[in-house]
């Protein structure tokens, strides 16, 4: 087992030369933290070749040029291919190759995200309290990365961020391939147009947007789906998708085109532009845009 | 203190320091500026227009803004010792009133420059700009009707209120009125040219 502290610096060393060998992964993001078990407690619980085998846990911000959802949904394919790379990096160097499953956990999150302390498992605070060591720098953020959580702005806008945080667990899943190849977000051919979970998110959007007196509407799935068949419609960039729900839409066809996994990851980061686009600016950014200009 | 972000205390701090300094600069005068009262007072107004921002998402008015960032200037009463450097508009005995006067110049020199940034509601350039005039420039026009108003009548309501502050009730949405009502008195364009 790799002494205390050293493999801090073993896996941010080998975070360094992957990312900045890959300009198809540092066009597309610009920073990257390591968080979680490998660095809280001085790592006294990271273990990463044994039964229960911790994960590492990076954090990636999306850059600036990366903010639409075909962008991003481009970042994250080109991420999930470099990614093998970088785990047999850190497999070789860290534990001589014994490593099965995927190493590497990531958090892909735009700079909306972080701000708001938007997070996939509904703990705001990791942003603010947790220890981030930052890979590219080795710079420890211990109090976090944001100053602040507007807890009255989550609960206002408890529909959009809840198709965010969809998002950012569908990205996580996405980006999860373990060193055999299998990934733990499947392509999609079930009976249903979409996952059930895609269509709960378009109804929660379309509920905000379309149908805020009705409750109802919250949970009605056929709305949902309904809602994302016309933002696609709309959208020239999401042509190809809105194709394969239309076929998959008619049941006659001897064979329905499956959802593949860069369809539905396409298709989450499309809902998330919707959801991002709902809440008001807050004061809080305001003032930040002030601050900013000066 | 509170739950609002550091890093805004911080700048909005020192931003509020560099402009009572500039203040106190323009009316010729020496003082001393407690930056612990600064940092209280910028606390004090991050909580507040945080607080209202929650009730009003999306639509606080300049005038609150910088209403209630100078209420907590009057309030705190940062700036002591003042002592008058040769010819200044300002009188021995109104010198007595310095954080008033401060707090005073503050929001009309705060309006005026963040008029025209956006962000914060502002129903008089909405209309302003809907007239079909040219619009005025944002910040020029109220800054010289501000001044004209507080010299009018050898200074007659300027007076009325720096009394006001310091010895009545005058809270924050007294000084979101006053402002709102100087601005909406600084365009022309509203008032068909009537005026």
């Amino acid at each position: 087992m790799t002494s205390l502290g050293t493999h801090i610096d073993v896996i941010a060393e080998n975070i360094r030369i992957w990312f900045k060998k890959n300009s198809d992964v540092n066009k597309y993001f610009d920073q990257v933290y390591i968080f979680g078990s490998a660095i809280n407690d001085d790592g006294r619980f990271f273990v990463p070749n044994s039964l229960f085998g911790s994960d590492i846990d990076l954090l990636m911000r999306f850059s600036e040029n990366c903010q639409g959802a075909v962008e991003r949904a481009q970042a994250l394919r080109n991420l999930r291919e470099a990614k093998g790379d970088l785990e047999a990096r850190i497999c070789t160097t860290l534990l001589n190759g014994r490593r099965e499953k995927s190493l590497v956990s990531v958090l892909a999150i735009t700079d909306y995200e972080l701000y708001h302390s938007i997070h996939k498992g509904f703990d705001p605070k990791i942003f603010t309290m947790n220890i981030f060591h930052d890979a590219l720098t080795g710079e420890n953020n211990s109090g976090g990365l944001v100053d602040y959580i507007d807890f009255a702005y989550h609960l206002e806008n408890i529909e959009a961020f809840s198709v965010i945080r969809a998002c950012q667990n569908v990205r996580n899943a996405y980006l999860d391939v373990s060193r055999n190849g299998e990934s733990r977000l499947k392509s999609f051919d079930g009976p249903d147009v979409i996952p059930k979970e895609v269509m709960r998110a378009g109804a929660l959007l379309n509920y905000v947007l379309n149908s805020p007196q009705d409750k109802d509407a919250r949970t009605r799935l056929i709305d949902g789906l309904t809602f994302i068949n016309k933002v696609l419609e709309i959208r020239k960039e999401c042509e190809r998708l809105f194709e394969i729900l239309r076929q998959r839409q008619f049941g006659r066809l001897a064979k329905r085109p499956c959802l593949e996994v860069d369809d539905i990851m396409l298709l989450y980061e499309v809902l998330f532009d919707i959801a991002r686009g709902i809440p008001k600016k807050s004061i809080r950014e305001i003032i930040d845009g002030f601050i900013e200009n000066k | 203190m509170f739950h609002i972000p550091h890093s805004q205390v911080a700048f909005l701090g020192a931003e509020c320091h560099r402009v009572i300094n500039a203040i106190l600069d323009e009316i010729n005068a020496d003082a001393d500026v407690n930056v612990e009262l600064i940092a209280d007072l910028t606390q004090f107004f991050l909580r507040d227009i945080y607080r209202i921002d929650q009730q009003q998402r999306g639509a606080v008015s300049l005038a609150k803004l910088v209403g209630y960032w100078a209420f907590w200037i009057r309030k705190l009463k940062p700036i002591s010792n003042v002592v008058l450097r040769g010819e200044s508009r300002v009188s021995n005995l109104e010198a007595n009133y310095i954080n008033e006067i401060v707090a005073l110049e503050f929001a009309i020199e705060l309006a005026a420059q963040y008029r025209g940034n956006g962000g914060f509601e502002d129903v008089v350039m909405a209309h302003c700009k809907t007239s079909g005039k040219e619009p005025c420039p944002s910040g020029e026009c109220f800054k010289r009707y501000a001044r004209f108003y507080f010299s009018f009548s050898d200074g007659f309501y300027y007076r009325y209120i720096i009394y006001s502050m310091r010895n009545r009730t005058f809270g924050p949405h007294h000084f979101a009125l006053l402002i709102e009502n100087l601005l909406f008195g600084a365009c022309q364009n509203l008032y068909g040219g009537q005026r």
